[in-house]
């Protein structure tokens, strides 16, 4: 009795985090500053800041596949495989799909990473604040329920935790794309400059400007500047972009408030049905397979989208028979992700003696300008424009029957200019586009795994039209030459931005979260992860993650102190 | 005079039409050694000898080495061994084995036994029959383009490749959105 007690108070902290990615590293963050003994959970296994980056200073050279991946690999991980991320260079950092199962009711891409840093290490880094505009789609549309916040809400949290991660951009005074504390802005290349030009000069509804990028273009709270290798997916060893490993978790570490468990795969939610609180949850060691308990007074959900929505459709009780704090059938529902890989290249004839030196981390972004000033009949919300020029490189000889020493020679010097925008679009929320578990499919540690139901419907597909035939006319506006549309088809997972399955809300009928992301039916549980979106925007969302997750801890422990928890 | 000059100079009497790296080949026309100097992993000795000069031809030894000293075919070898399917791995080699054939048909001898010319003609041809069925986008993709992709991936991110034929830097230090090219000037490695 009294070594359980023991166990029991050595197992307890002031706050657990689940998952250590973008928002649960922020979460962990800002509980240590508050002063919380925190615990931070993660199902995968430990990865060190620089020292475990084991392919960042390689050359090509150094790769014996030169980037390809082995057959056996292409079968582990068949999922991973359909993103261009997964490679020679980063393939340690993606999950093997067969040890991680999961059902495709409909094709979904389910990317993952599960080690310490989770996809904050492989993230595109592209950082844009949501606008008015996106907090009062859903009541103005009717569409699925009304967020319970508004731009102001978390304004200063944007401002909070740009100051900390270190965004470069450029202010362009948009009111559908608000400006943020940057670094100063990367410059876009020559041709770059030249089809930002022509946009404004024969457009007055958008303009074209410089990714927005959590990449450093000056040394920053002790973290290096961006050295333009455009390696940061190998992870970076001067700590130039934002991650979990050079940013929240040594911040976090500095406090001495913080645990890190990795391995820990955390099951389930322990429910204490009189005290109506969680008060802990149970893992999986996934190296000894051994059970065990953690508690603590509040519990921060960080497992990522779909992480999260598992570990609440699995936390089952006669409390909550379909899932933990899901009295409001939400939990798994209202599945989004941007839909893309569509747009248009062409060449451009011109500028044949100019180059550019380094390799940008970045490129240019267009952003939303549909149905802001007049509502189209065809389709509601809207799509921004990532993309950028280069000249090509040797890539191009792989095609035509050309070979021989002209044809090396020819390689060898920079190719035509080429000039690319590819749409990110908005997906609604629909009640019908969701995950539940799947007690038929079990993991390893014999636990049921999830079943994916997901698609893009009439709206999405519509917008489509409109991002292909809008890219190819400014590119032609712009004078670029031989314009080509592209679509390589729309399933979602791919954008790596799912959300929404935990949405936040007003009516705790309608919705698992309240403005605060704490759940209406367990107050001192709060997701800050993809999960709690209640509409997905057009814009990248991981720095909205970050500042509902800052604002989240902030309330958290103001109730905390309260004792309202 | 220095080697590059007589070599642009021989270029502008042949018409100015051939680039120096080009007449290099030419003027080092000779055969090429068809000894292998290491053990394939997946392809035969006499098929990976017969790749190994294929990707010599595509990407020949000018003023830059070439495939061969590129360790081109040795890559090519590890990644069907590697990352093809045995379906894949069996179309690459009976590519090998029609290029092989048309030779033998064409000229009466095998590849290997061709003289230089012979082997560009056989290889321009097999080329341009994979550019004709190309066009059909459910075919599966020619042997002759399976080649060349290997063999300018494992070229130009070779360290011969990256670092003398292209230019390659490790690590920029800086971005320079816009400058004007001097002479000479190599596209980037990566």
């Amino acid at each position: 009795m009294n070594l359980n007690i023991k166990a029991k108070q050595e197992n307890t902290y002031d706050a657990i985090v689940v998952g250590s990615g973008i928002s649960g590293g922020w979460a962990a963050k800002e509980l240590c500053e508050k002063g919380l003994k925190t615990l931070m959970l993660e199902r995968g296994r430990n990865i060190q800041h620089i020292k475990d980056y084991t392919t960042a200073m390689k050359n090509p050279w150094e790769f014996p596949l030169r980037g390809k991946l082995t057959t056996k690999e292409k079968e582990n991980s068949p999922v991973q495989q359909r993103t261009y991320a997964f490679t020679e260079q980063t393939k340690h950092l993606f999950v093997n799909d067969k040890e991680n199962p999961y059902t495709e009711e409909q094709r979904f891409d389910w990317i993952r990473g599960y080690h310490v840093g989770g996809r904050s290490l492989m993230w595109g880094r592209q950082s844009y604040r949501w606008s008015e505009m996106d907090f009062a789609a859903n009541a103005q549309d009717g569409i699925a329920v009304d967020w319970p916040i508004r731009y102001k809400d978390l304004a200063p949290w944007y401002d909070y935790v740009e100051s900390f991660v270190g965004i470069s951009g450029q202010a362009e005074g948009l009111s559908q794309l608000p400006d943020g504390k940057f670094l100063p802005p990367m410059e876009m290349n020559c041709l770059e400059k030249h089809v930002a030009q022509k946009i404004r000069e024969n457009y007055t509804d958008r303009i074209m400007t410089i990714g927005r990028t959590a990449n450093l273009t000056q040394p920053h709270n002790g973290r290096g500047q961006c050295m333009y290798r455009n390696r940061c997916i190998r992870g970076c060893p001067y700590g130039a972009y934002f991650s979990t490993q050079s940013s929240t978790l040594p911040a976090a570490q500095k406090t001495g408030n913080l645990t890190l468990r990795p391995h820990s795969i955390v099951n389930e939610i322990i429910y204490d049905a009189e005290k109506k609180r969680a008060v802990g949850v149970r893992i999986i060691d996934a190296e000894s397979s051994e059970v065990m308990e953690y508690y603590a007074k509040i519990i921060f959900l960080n497992a990522s989208t779909l992480g999260t929505t598992s570990i609440l459709l699995n936390s089952q009780s006669e409390y909550f028979p379909n899932g933990f704090g899901n009295s409001s059938g939400q939990v798994g529902q209202n599945l989004m992700d941007h839909h893309f890989m569509l747009g248009a290249a062409g060449e451009y004839d011109g500028f044949s003696d100019q180059y550019y030196k380094g390799r940008r981390p970045n490129g240019i972004y267009i952003p939303r300008f549909r149905n802001i000033e007049e509502q189209r009949t065809d389709y509601i919300r809207g799509f921004g424009y990532q993309g950028g020029a280069s000249r090509t490189g040797w890539g191009s000889g792989n095609q035509g029957t050309e070979f021989g020493a002209e044809f090396k020679d020819s390689l060898t010097q920079p190719g035509p200019w080429r000039m690319g925008l590819i749409g990110f679009g908005e997906c609604l929320p629909y009640e019908e586009n969701k995950v539940t578990l799947n007690k038929n499919v079990v993991d390893k540690w014999g636990q049921p795994t999830l079943s994916i139901n997901c698609s893009f419907k009439e709206n999405e597909m519509t917008m489509r039209k409109d991002i292909k035939e809008s890219a190819a006319e400014m590119l032609e506006t712009a004078g670029i030459k031989n314009v080509q549309t592209y679509d390589y088809g729309a399933s979602p997972g791919l954008g790596i931005h799912e959300m929404g399955t935990a949405r936040m809300g007003k009516d705790p009928k309608t919705s698992v979260l309240n403005a605060f992301n704490q759940m209406h039916d367990v107050p001192n549980v709060f997701i800050t992860d993809g999960s709690c979106m209640t509409s997905s925007a057009c814009q990248n969302p991981s720095l909205t993650y970050m500042a509902l997750t800052a604002r989240a801890c902030d309330y958290a422990v103001k109730e905390l102190k309260k004792r309202n928890l | 005079m220095d080697r590059r000059e007589v070599l642009k100079r021989v270029g502008i009497l042949m018409g100015g039409t051939l680039s120096a790296p080009a007449i290099a080949s030419i003027l080092s026309g000779c055969q090429p050694t068809q000894k292998l100097d290491w053990t394939p992993v997946f392809f035969t000795e006499e098929q990976a000898t017969l790749l190994a000069e294929l990707t010599e031809l595509i990407i020949p030894t000018t003023d830059t080495p070439g495939a061969k000293a590129a360790h081109v075919p040795e890559f090519i070898d590890l990644a069907l061994q590697k990352c093809y399917s045995q379906e894949e791995q069996q179309a690459f080699v009976e590519g090998l084995n029609t290029l092989n054939g048309e030779c033998q048909e064409q000229f009466g001898d095998s590849f290997l036994k061709c003289t230089l010319e012979q082997q560009k003609e056989a290889l321009t041809q097999n080329a341009e029959k994979a550019q004709s069925t190309s066009e059909d986008p459910s075919a599966k993709k020619a042997f002759f383009f399976q080649l060349k992709e290997l063999t300018l991936l494992g070229y130009f991110t070779s360290e011969p490749g990256a670092t003398q034929a292209l230019e390659y830097l490790a690590i920029p230090g800086e971005f320079n959105p816009c400058f004007t090219i001097e002479e000479g000037q190599k596209a980037w490695a990566t």
